[in-house]
């Protein structure tokens, strides 16, 4: 009887990284691990050389102003092992920076500019940083982070037709005529 | 060599043969759309109620809503939504936050066309491209055209939408109130809702949305959206402050209330409604005083008075926010402490006495006098309060039970009476003896009150009797199951007969028939019919009846009742006309009489504390015009600048009180202790000469003051009060809303 591969992993991954902030288990075959940023690069490394966690699934980021930080999530996956990762480390929002990893793997770059366009996360020794990626001519902020107003950027930026002019703020308009109602 | 591959490379297509092809037989057939594509948008326009949630939450402004020939009613606001796809991006937002469920999104779609109205359309209602928009009439006519010819969807042919409820963005369940266990209820008094905790209503505040169809089943027309709101911010202030512009009960509200704006919940169709009692409860149980949070501006008194009958909801509405408006208000209470049914009616384990005195005692220090153990008619006549005012209001409501009309209940010496007496003997602490067992008629909410009152004074078995089923009872469904929970025998469908009495008068028992319900033939509800032979006999103690009660205006002289005779012989009515026990009023709860107002239970239909509530703001309106001769006096409800500076508020607290046979008032710091006696209302020229002066000198003496408070409470004074009144001026926008609104 041994160990399941899961826990193997856990307990090898804590072994050798003693600065990892949390290590779970997040549901069947997966393992969700919270560490620092300068520690990212070195367990990504350590991971795909001696771990066989040979596939790079997504790269991904979410937005926290209320902490100012920005999480970057990497989700790797062990064909030999049947596990899922995922790697969580939150950067600094007024100054987002992280080394690239696309001499592991040349598809994160193509992450790794998408989180430059909708987040504007800044990926070091990335070559193609700062392309255009869907977004053209994009002159406001990021459009994915959290104080990026969208109803407001599309007021800027778009007309109403004709028809719609004189639009009203929903609420107002219903409670206004609701009420003509309501007195009766 | 030969290159066999080449050779039988071509054959491996072979193996297509006999299989259907992939390509379609253009244009016979159209291509079939991809399960998951967004086309436009779908709309049940009957299941939708109208609430502008899709509008609201839209990235791109993409929705209106238009009138398109619903009519609004209580849980519906007639409008639908109509969809501009020049701005659609299809995000499907809309349909996520859809409540009532009925938005969603079809696989249909159109590339390009030449006209730009053909993307713009109302959906459920046109199919894309057929009809234009121009204006809401050909909408209307459209409308009618589409009810009886609408294309229904068919299964498969909607791409997004809410399967069930664990999709969307809405939560359907109610965060569960604590309740004691039945069997501890029993026991004793105690609060049987224990209320929610600040998590707890958090996150039961963050379901609502806002749309305010709540506020269109509100009798008193309460600003529900934004005291939710402003417990989402936490800012439970500000959502005190919301409730006390048209509620001066709250906190009984907020325990007892009968909560129509719930059943207009737009959750109500498919969950659970969002707790609007429980929260109005929880933030008036934040605070223990409402005289240090509740802003309202009292104007001095402009000498007009106004007398009170009856300290009830209406009454007590009617006092305060008269003597908010400037007036010198008067209360008359027959019992010796104020609330009327709410004190006398309901049972403490429902709303206890210290509750009602939190807010009873924070009106009178606002100015509002009420007078007990004072019966009009008895200790004070009518006439005496018609010549002394100038106003007179009566509210007086429901107090003297119905007969039961049953043989044996006159003879009967002990051991009946009536539900309401009952409670106001328990609720004013006497001791009531039932015996062991006990029999309540009736299926209100006065007759499970009770049930479960006499539960709870011992070791008691009870007995409800009811004519009709138990789905037919008026009363709550809660307060059913909650008799139920504590041991309460419900006998449906059972007709009490006669009274048994033995010798000396004394309840024995009581004989019922059963019932059966037949159809009453006019698509009414159905009546019961006796089953012959059915007869039973229940042994009691005591019975309780509770089939309702009416009101008594034996302290009404004869000459100020409305008499048919007199009105034909005069040809002008005079004195206060009645309708089957209840005061006819109009407009602004006006009676037949000049100068007499009337609301509350004898005045309304529904009979509830809320729209006694209703009755008293519409009268203070009336009052109000009638006295400045048709100009409405205007009182700001939250004050806000002056909200933070506690000197100020200070201003605000007036007591009234008689010294040496003069009204005068005199100010109030924030424990209730009077700061500054003899305030008087007339001044001689002289003394406000000298009051000027002195003013002048304090302010200089302020501006120092204020300067040193700087100093010494840097951090409070600069983040902390402009971030709260960054918060203030945006409630107070929501509150220029609100009055719009009104």
């Amino acid at each position: 009887m041994g160990f399941s591969k899961l826990t193997e992993t856990k307990v090898l991954l804590k072994q050798y990284f003693k600065d990892i902030i949390s290590i779970e288990e997040g549901g069947e075959q997966r393992l969700i691990i919270d560490l620092q940023s300068k520690d990212i690069t070195s367990m990504i490394n350590h991971l795909k050389d001696f771990m066989d966690f040979k596939h790079l699934s997504m790269i991904s980021c979410v937005d926290w102003p209320e902490e100012n930080k920005f999480e970057i999530v990497y989700i790797l996956t062990s064909y030999s092992k049947n596990i899922v990762l995922m790697l969580k480390t939150k950067i600094d929002r007024k100054n987002p920076k992280l080394q690239s990893i696309m001499s592991l793997w040349p598809q994160a770059v193509t992450y790794e500019i998408e989180l430059n366009e909708m987040f504007g996360v800044f990926f070091e020794g990335n070559d193609r940083m700062g392309e255009e990626f869907i977004l053209e001519d994009w002159d406001d902020i990021p459009p994915m982070r959290r104080d990026f107003d969208s109803l407001e950027y599309a007021n800027k930026n778009f007309k109403f037709r004709d028809e719609r002019k004189d639009k009203k703020i929903i609420r107002e308009f219903i409670s206004e005529h609701y009420d003509e109602w309501r007195k009766k | 060599m030969i290159d066999i591959k080449g050779i039988l490379g071509p054959l491996s297509a072979l193996k297509f043969l006999g299989k259907a092809p992939h390509t379609i037989d253009y244009p016979k057939e159209t291509k079939k759309t991809a399960d998951r594509y967004r086309g436009i948008h779908y709309n049940d326009v009957e299941a939708c109620i109208g609430c502008g949630s899709c509008g609201t939450i839209c990235e791109n402004d993409a929705i209106d809503m238009v009138n398109v020939g619903f009519d609004p009613n209580k849980a519906d606001t007639g409008f639908r939504p109509v969809v501009d796809y020049g701005r659609c991006c299809w995000c499907a937002l809309c349909v996520d936050v859809c409540p009532s469920g009925s938005l969603s999104l079809t696989k249909d779609y159109v590339y390009v066309d030449d006209d730009p109205k053909k993307f713009l359309y109302v959906p459920g209602l046109q199919e894309l491209g057929k009809v234009n928009i121009d204006s809401t009439d050909d909408l209307k006519e459209l409308a009618k055209i589409e009810k009886e010819n609408r294309p229904k969807l068919k299964e498969g042919e909607r791409s997004w939408y809410q399967k069930d409820r664990t999709e969307g963005l809405l939560e359907f369940n109610r965060v569960p109130m604590k309740e004691l266990p039945g069997s501890t209820r029993i026991k004793s008094f105690a609060e049987v809702v224990l209320g929610y905790t600040e998590e707890e209503a958090f996150m039961e505040s963050i379901r609502c949305l806002g749309c305010g169809l709540c506020i269109s089943a509100c009798p008193d027309r309460m600003h529900i959206p934004d005291y939710i709101q402003a417990i989402t911010e936490r800012d439970y202030n500000s959502s005190a402050n919301i409730i006390y512009e048209n509620n001066p009960l709250p906190e009984m509200c907020g325990k007892v209330c009968t909560r129509q704006c719930e059943t207009a919940c737009v959750y109500h169709n498919r969950g659970d409604a969002v707790a609007i009692r429980w929260l109005k409860r929880f933030t008036t149980e934040q605070f223990d005083d409402f005289r240090t949070i509740i802003n309202a501006e009292v104007k001095p008194l402009n000498g007009k008075k106004v007398g009170i009958i009856g300290a009830g909801p209406a009454g007590l509405t009617v006092g305060y926010y008269l003597r908010l408006r400037g007036y010198d208000v008067t209360i008359y209470e027959a019992l010796s402490k104020a609330g009327g049914m709410t004190m006398a009616g309901i049972p403490k384990y429902r709303f206890p006495l210290d509750s009602l005195d939190k807010q009873i005692s924070y009106m009178e220090e606002m100015g509002v006098r009420i007078h007990y153990n004072t019966r009009v008619g008895k200790d004070i006549m009518f006439d005496e309060i018609m010549d002394t005012y100038d106003a007179v209001f009566i509210g007086i409501g429901f107090h003297d039970p119905y007969d039961l009309g049953l043989k044996g209940e006159k003879e009967a010496k002990s051991g009946v009476i009536s539900a309401v007496e009952l409670l106001r003997r328990v609720n004013f602490g006497e001791k009531v003896d039932v015996g062991k067992k006990v029999a309540v008629i009736g299926g209100g909410n006065v007759a499970i009150d009770g049930a479960r009152v006499s539960k709870r004074l011992g070791n008691v078995d009870v007995t409800i009797l009811y004519r009709r089923r138990v789905q037919d009872m008026p009363a709550d469904w809660e307060e059913i199951e909650g008799a139920e929970d504590e041991g309460v025998h419900i006998v449906p469908q059972a007709i009490p007969e006669e009274i048994m009495l033995d010798k000396n008068g004394k309840v024995t028992g009581i004989k019922y028939v059963m019932a059966e319900m037949v159809d009453d033939g006019k698509g009414g509800r159905p009546r019961p019919k006796k089953i012959e032979g059915s007869e039973k006999i229940l042994p009691i103690d005591t019975l309780v009846g509770a089939i309702g009660q009416q009101a008594d205006y034996s302290f009404l002289p004869d000459e100020y009742l409305f008499k048919t005779q007199d009105d034909e012989k005069s040809g002008s009515k005079k004195g206060i006309d009645t309708f089957w026990g209840r005061i006819l009023v109009h407009g602004y709860n006006e009676t037949t009489m000049k100068k007499v107002f009337s609301g509350g239970d004898m005045v309304n239909r529904t009979a509830d504390a809320i729209s006694a509530i209703a009755d008293g703001l519409n009268a203070v309106k009336g009052i109000d015009l009638f006295l400045q001769g048709g100009k409405e006096t205007k009182v700001n409800h939250s004050v806000t600048e002056s909200d933070l500076d506690k000197n100020k508020l200070l201003d605000k607290h007036y007591k009234m009180k008689h010294e040496n046979g003069k009204l005068v008032s005199v100010k109030l710091d924030l424990s209730g202790n009077i700061v500054t006696e003899s305030v008087k209302i007339a001044k001689d020229p002289d003394e406000l000469k000298k009051d000027v002066e002195k003013k002048e000198v304090n302010k200089s003496t302020d501006k120092a003051n204020s300067k040193d408070k700087t100093m010494s409470y840097p951090t409070k004074n600069t983040n902390g009060e402009t971030k709260k009144e960054e918060k203030k001026s945006k409630s107070k926008k929501k509150s220029k809303k609100k009055k719009k609104k009104k």
